[in-house]
């Protein structure tokens, strides 16, 4: 004996099988002219022989539907191997065994390796081997653990033996009456062909009949043989009524489920799983939404609270190092002087830099909601939200949008298509843009951190809360006024175990969306500060000064803002650069935050001109810099991390608990400003801050939302979105900075 | 003993199914009636829907979403095929 094929069903071990029996005699390459790649590796038998050992790609059949199939068949039938060891899924067994049906087919001494027979026992799933080896004609089949190498002796035992003992394929499984007749009549005319003497004759009969078009390419030039297929087929199809295919594919389950009945016992499912006792708790009928919103104050303390070593750590590298190579390239291409010069350090940097410095909340943010997508609780949180959807005369399903409207609201316009009801698409479209979504964090981080500090997460939460209570309300108002007579269809829905979060998947899940926020960072918001800096550097009339050379409040951008500005005193923030950063916010959230750096930070003669003026580090001290600020962030992280617990308990009055502060890091919470913060400390105050963040909250959609919103719905819906939120916006932001001044809390 | 016919026949009444609900009104193992609706989607008469609905499919991160990958899968006949 010189090889050995080792097939088997995907996810079933087979790898670990091939390791256990090939030990580093190992060579990996590709199947030839195809991308997959092929292992081979030596066995060495008990009596010293070298087996070559090749591991085919798993497969669940042996037909031609994918290349996987296609390497795996093609390498028995042609390569004819001496023995075929087939490993199977011991916890699948029903869906594990069609591949061994199909290898009746083929006359090659067989052995079945049942894997993960641990698995199988944990499920409450008995087999009785020997029995099942007696159903499958006598094929010998061992129980085998790969992780732990069991039964891989015996496996090789058993095959030798099998091989040795070989007189020809035990099992022909009976396909039906019909299909039989036809088998025989196909075999005569094939065995006829000599170019067809390597196939075994009644498996390339049956794949014929399986409409296999690999093979049905090679018979091409026996017309004979391609006239008496089609022939078969139609006899089959009008004596049963159904393709050979079908036939076939059922006579295969009718003997796997016959086997499996006798071979097979499952314990019956008596007790409560793990999944049934947790959901008693989280879609509990009182407790269910406590426990959602819980959740999510959770998730926006990390967000808030554990990013901020790397906002500080990001801004630092923006505003030093990027800031000075900048500044040193274009001095080294002798531009210094000219306006690329204050393009690039007075615009783009502090444009595209002023958002970059979110990229940390962000990135907790999006780590944090898949965390709680890929545990399962996500879909808790939709069956429990879908008693409330339905107070506010919501479907269910309406839920799903309006979570995806969190991450970004584009996406989630398309998503409400999952919504059947037209009028529940609608209302639903219609709420979404008062999810706040992912590019409204930076301003709430922004302006949080700058007036709250560590409660800045509170912020964050309320923004959060007042989006939903609008959305709220304006549901109710379209449900119980507008669309009065809706129907509300049930909403069924099954619930997926809970489970860890897989690395993998959340890794995926954090790449995907970091790299959409970095990829509009890089084009929209650098187109946005570039325009925003030529209109801040282009005077209004002449004699207030030149080109790169006006104060920002008697550029065109400042004149424009002064227009709009007087609008936004009633909500505290009357100010050209607040008004002239919410214009810019229209065509992408994030803009304002960036806005803001060049408005109030160029205004301020701030950071870029402060840090180019003095003494410059050299490259290496840079680079020690960015090393040693993410060391210092990475520590700080973690301790911010550990502390929200103390930090949330000593809000309880009359207790404090000492917060951690690893290796005698600073434990102000890394809560150093920003430049712009500390600016924008002076230009608001903590009341303004919060009618500011609500305003954003609420006022219109970003561009690309109004888009989606035009094409999923119509333009009267669009523009009625449009003008109603801003005048939402406005008279929210205006009571709560008036009844703020009301109550005392500042002005 | 349940027949791919069978299984075909359970969806023409027009809603989508996820394995188990349909596992447990044809009283067979979801296991064996995963290749069994395998069978029909090869064929082109089944297709797996994301359980929120088509559109979720037309999203370019549907096969990452996590949101999808962990709600059970549905299927529904494919009409006119």
């Amino acid at each position: 004996m010189s090889s050995i094929a080792l097939a088997g069903n995907p996810n079933a071990g087979k790898s670990t099988i091939f390791n256990a029996l090939t030990g580093s005699h190992q060579h990996v390459g590709n199947w030839p002219g195809k991308t997959i790649e092929k292992k081979e590796g030596r066995l060495r038998a008990a009596d010293q022989r070298q087996i070559t050992l090749v591991d085919l790609p798993g497969t669940y059949s042996l037909n031609a539907f994918s290349v996987e199939e296609l390497i795996a068949r093609d390498y028995i039938i042609d390569s004819k191997p001496d023995a075929v060891i087939c490993v199977l899924d011991a916890s699948n067994p029903e869906r594990s065994l069609y591949l061994v049906t199909q290898l009746f087919d083929i006359p090659v001494p067989l052995v079945i390796a049942l894997n993960m027979s641990d698995v199988a026992e944990k499920r409450g799933i008995t087999i009785d081997y020997e029995q099942l080896s007696t159903k499958l004609g006598g094929i010998p089949v061992i129980p085998t653990i790969g992780v732990w190498e069991k039964g891989i002796k015996q496996l090789i035992e058993v095959m030798l033996t099998t091989v040795q003992n070989y007189a020809g394929s035990p099992v022909q499984m009976d396909l039906g009456a019909t299909i039989e007749t036809e088998i025989a009549q196909l075999q005569t005319i094939i065995e006829q062909d000599t170019t067809l003497c390597q196939y075994p004759a009644r498996w390339l009969a049956i794949n014929l009949l399986e409409n296999d078009q690999q093979l049905h390419k090679r018979i091409n030039q026996n017309r004979v043989l391609v006239e008496a297929v089609a022939t078969s087929t139609q006899r089959i199809t009008e004596a049963s009524g159904e393709e050979p295919d079908t036939l076939i594919a059922d006579a295969r389950y009718s003997f796997i489920m016959g086997v499996t009945r006798d071979t097979l016992t499952r314990r019956p499912r008596t007790t409560a799983t793990f999944s049934d006792k947790l959901d008693r708790i989280f879609t509990h009928r009182l407790l269910g939404i406590p426990i959602f919103l819980a959740m999510m104050a959770i998730v926006f303390q990390v967000t808030s609270i554990a990013s901020v070593p790397f906002q500080d750590f990001m801004d630092g590298v923006v505003n030093g190092p990027i800031m000075r190579w900048t500044a040193t390239i274009v001095g080294l291409l002798g531009l210094r002087d000219t306006w690329m010069n204050a393009l690039l350090v007075q615009g783009v940097i502090p444009g595209v830099g002023g958002v970059l410095v979110f990229v940390p909340p962000l990135f907790a943010l999006f780590l944090a909601i898949a965390i709680l997508e890929n545990s399962g609780y996500m879909a808790r949180a939709a069956f429990v939200m879908d008693r409330l959807m339905s107070h506010l005369g919501l479907h269910g399903k309406s839920f799903l949008p309006l979570l995806v409207g969190f991450g970004c609201n584009v996406p989630a316009i398309y998503a409400t298509r999952t919504l059947e009801n037209e009028h529940d698409r609608k209302i639903t479209g219609f709420l979404i843009p008062f999810m706040s979504c992912s590019a409204r964090l930076p301003v709430y981080a922004l302006f949080g951190t700058a007036f709250f500090g560590a409660a800045s997460g509170s912020l964050m939460f309320a923004m959060y809360i007042i989006g939903i209570v609008v959305a709220v309300l304006t549901s109710l108002f379209l449900t119980k006024v507008v669309y009065r007579n809706k129907a509300n269809p049930p909403f069924v829905m099954e619930l997926p175990p809970y489970r860890l979060p897989s690395l993998k998947l959340l890794l995926r899940s954090i790449r995907e969306r970091s790299l959409a926020f970095l990829h509009k960072a890089g084009i929209i918001i650098s187109t946005i500060s570039l325009v925003v800096w030529l209109l801040l550097a282009l005077p209004t009339r002449p004699g207030v000064g030149s080109f790169n050379d006006v104060a920002p409040k008697d550029s065109v951008f400042g004149t424009i803002s002064s227009v709009i500005s007087p609008v936004f005193i009633p909500s505290g923030f009357g100010t050209w650069q607040a008004s002239g950063a919410l214009v810019t916010g229209i065509m992408a959230k994030e803009a304002i935050v960036s806005t803001m750096n060049q408005i109030y930070v160029d205004e301020e003669g701030g950071k870029p001109a402060a840090a180019l003026a003095t003494p410059q580090p050299s490259f290496v001290d840079d680079l020690g810099f960015i090393a040693l600020s993410f060391g210092k962030a990475t520590v700080l992280t973690v301790q911010e991390t550990f502390n929200i617990i103390p930090r949330t308990i000593n809000l309880l009055p009359g207790i404090t608990i000492p917060e951690f502060a690893f290796f005698g890091a600073d434990t102000s919470g890394g809560n150093t400003s920003t430049a712009l913060q500390s600016i924008l400390a002076t230009a608001f105050s903590p009341l303004s801050a919060v009618s500011f963040c609500t305003f954003v909250l609420l006022y219109v959609p970003c561009m690309a939302t109004v888009t989606a919103l035009r094409q999923e719905y119509d333009s009267r819906w669009m523009i009625t979105q449009v003008f109603y939120a801003p005048g939402v916006a406005w008279i929210l932001a205006t009571l709560v900075y008036q009844i703020g001044r009301l109550l005392g809390l500042g002005g | 003993m349940i027949r791919l016919r069978d299984v075909l026949a359970a969806f023409e009444q027009g809603e989508a199914m996820s394995l188990a609900q349909l596992a447990k009104n044809l009283g067979v193992e979801i296991d064996v009636l995963d290749t069994m609706i395998q069978f029909w989607v090869r064929k082109g008469k089944i297709r797996e829907v994301c359980s929120w609905g088509a559109h979720c499919e037309k999203c370019g991160s549907h096969s990452k979403c996590a949101i999808t990958t962990t709600v059970p899968r549905h299927y529904e006949l494919v009409k006119n095929a």
